[in-house]
């Protein structure tokens, strides 16, 4: 695998869902939530590359969703990080991979990513664990994942230049 | 399956990229203003290219936003009614409602910007977190002269106050943030306490300076105090008096207000040029 060609396909990727956050999704709102595409590349970036690629794809999700959150810099790269992490090392246990498993994963892993940084936040000052639209918060973003997770999947074997099979479809 | 040094390996990354993010955040605690400059230059960057997403994609949205909403203004419909209905009893009851309708709006009007110098903006976006965040985003910036802690106004009263400013955007503070702390006045008996955001849009709390003396009825209104070292100018209108408690332990009452401005509809807004004195 030609590493220098994939981080270039990541860096593409996640300037994509950036400006497809900010500038559209945003403003499709569920309930008054809307979904979180970086979340979503950092659980795919898990399962599709590994633990390692996870956290790295993660903290960059995470420092550009940073630029437009509230809150201290920083939160959200770590949060992303520790899922992107999760997701992959979750990921890693798949002996026969199929898209029921992938889209589970995706949403699970969601769930945990919406969980850790409400988590994060609360301890450093914010109100988002203790908010009350928490459960709704995770329940939609997760659903939504859930949805879009194969397509992303798809498009993260891509950046990474991965055959299929080798990890979860 | 990957290797033993591979696991390693990812073991260690994450462990360095957790050091990094706990660095940005300690910085970013400690006031290192790189963070608010790198915000303000994404804020910039992305401006142009959601003006255009906003343009493009707005029939789109307003389509999903009327499926979506549809249950929302139906009870916003019927609530509507019931306050009309409400209003006009009180009109017939009353003999004196046109004069209280009239100094209810005098008292509501945009008199409080007196001749401060104003500049419109729209509100761009709602808020990027999908927690209650408290911030709005507006497409007016330091171009416009506009500074941090400048209030944010509508024709009904107080919105909130600049929180971040870039070029071309500025972040608000909504007045609904529970770390939104004021001083206030009570329009009729002009008694002075301290209110902040209740933590959600129908609600601001005066919790200190109320003593249990002070005459205070539903339906009074609460403006800004403006005393010398306030942040804000004086009499702008936060909203009516809605609920009144006394609190026996503190010798004081707690006031919830009903805010003059419904924060669901903000569309367009004012910020006044105004600084709190040196």
């Amino acid at each position: 695998m030609n590493d220098g060609v994939a981080i270039w396909r990541w860096v593409a990727l996640v300037s994509a869902a950036a400006v497809l956050q900010v500038t559209l999704v945003d403003d499709v709102q569920i309930l008054g939530v809307h979904p979180d595409l970086l979340l979503l590349l950092a659980v795919c970036a898990g399962l599709t590359g590994g633990p390692g690629r996870g956290a790295g794809v993660g903290f960059a999700c995470g420092l550009v969703a940073d630029l437009f959150l509230p809150g201290r810099f920083g939160v959200a790269a770590l949060a992303f990080a520790l899922t992107g992490y999760a997701a992959g090392t979750a990921g890693d246990t798949v002996v026969r991979p199929a898209r029921w498993i992938s889209v589970t994963m995706c949403t699970l892993a969601s769930a945990l990513g919406t969980i850790t940084y409400a988590v994060l936040g609360q301890l450093l000052g914010q109100r988002t664990l203790s908010d009350p639209r928490l459960l709704t918060v995770v329940g939609i973003v997760s659903l939504v994942n859930g949805v879009l997770a194969l397509p992303a999947l798809a498009l993260c074997r891509w950046a990474e230049q991965s055959p299929v099979p080798a990890r979860l479809r | 399956m990957r290797t033993v040094a591979t696991r390693r390996r990812s073991r260690y990354l994450l462990l360095v990229l957790t050091l990094l993010a706990v660095t940005f955040i300690t910085l970013d605690a400690r006031g290192v203003p790189v963070f608010d400059g790198a915000r303000n230059t994404a804020s910039d960057v992305f401006a142009p290219l959601s003006g255009a997403a906003d343009w493009v994609s707005s029939p789109f949205r307003n389509a999903w936003q009327g499926v979506t909403g549809y249950d929302d203004l139906r009870a916003e419909n019927r609530r509507l009614r019931d306050q009309v209905g409400r209003l006009r009893s009180r009109e017939i009851a009353e003999a004196n409602a046109e004069e209280q309708l009239k100094r209810l709006n005098d008292q509501l009007q945009l008199g409080f910007v007196r001749d401060l110098p104003t500049q419109v903006a729209r509100v761009t976006s709602g808020p990027f977190s999908n927690f209650s965040d408290h911030r709005l985003e507006i497409d007016k910036g330091s171009s416009s002269g506009l500074e941090v802690g400048m209030p944010v106004v509508t024709t009904a009263g107080l919105v909130g106050r600049l929180d971040r400013v870039s070029r071309t955007r500025s972040v608000v503070q909504l007045a609904t943030d529970p770390t939104f702390v004021i001083g206030v006045r009570l329009a009729s008996s002009q008694d002075l306490g301290v209110g902040r955001g209740g933590g959600d849009a129908d609600r601001f709390i005066v919790d200190r300076g109320i003593e249990l003396a002070d005459p205070v009825e539903p339906g009074e209104a609460v403006l800004t105090s403006g005393l010398s070292n306030s942040v804000m100018p004086p009499d702008v209108p936060i909203g009516l008096v809605d609920k009144v408690v006394a609190d026996e332990n503190s010798r004081s009452q707690l006031l919830q207000v009903r805010y003059a401005v419904d924060f669901s509809q903000l569309d367009v807004v004012q910020v006044l040029k105004w600084e709190p004195p040196k």
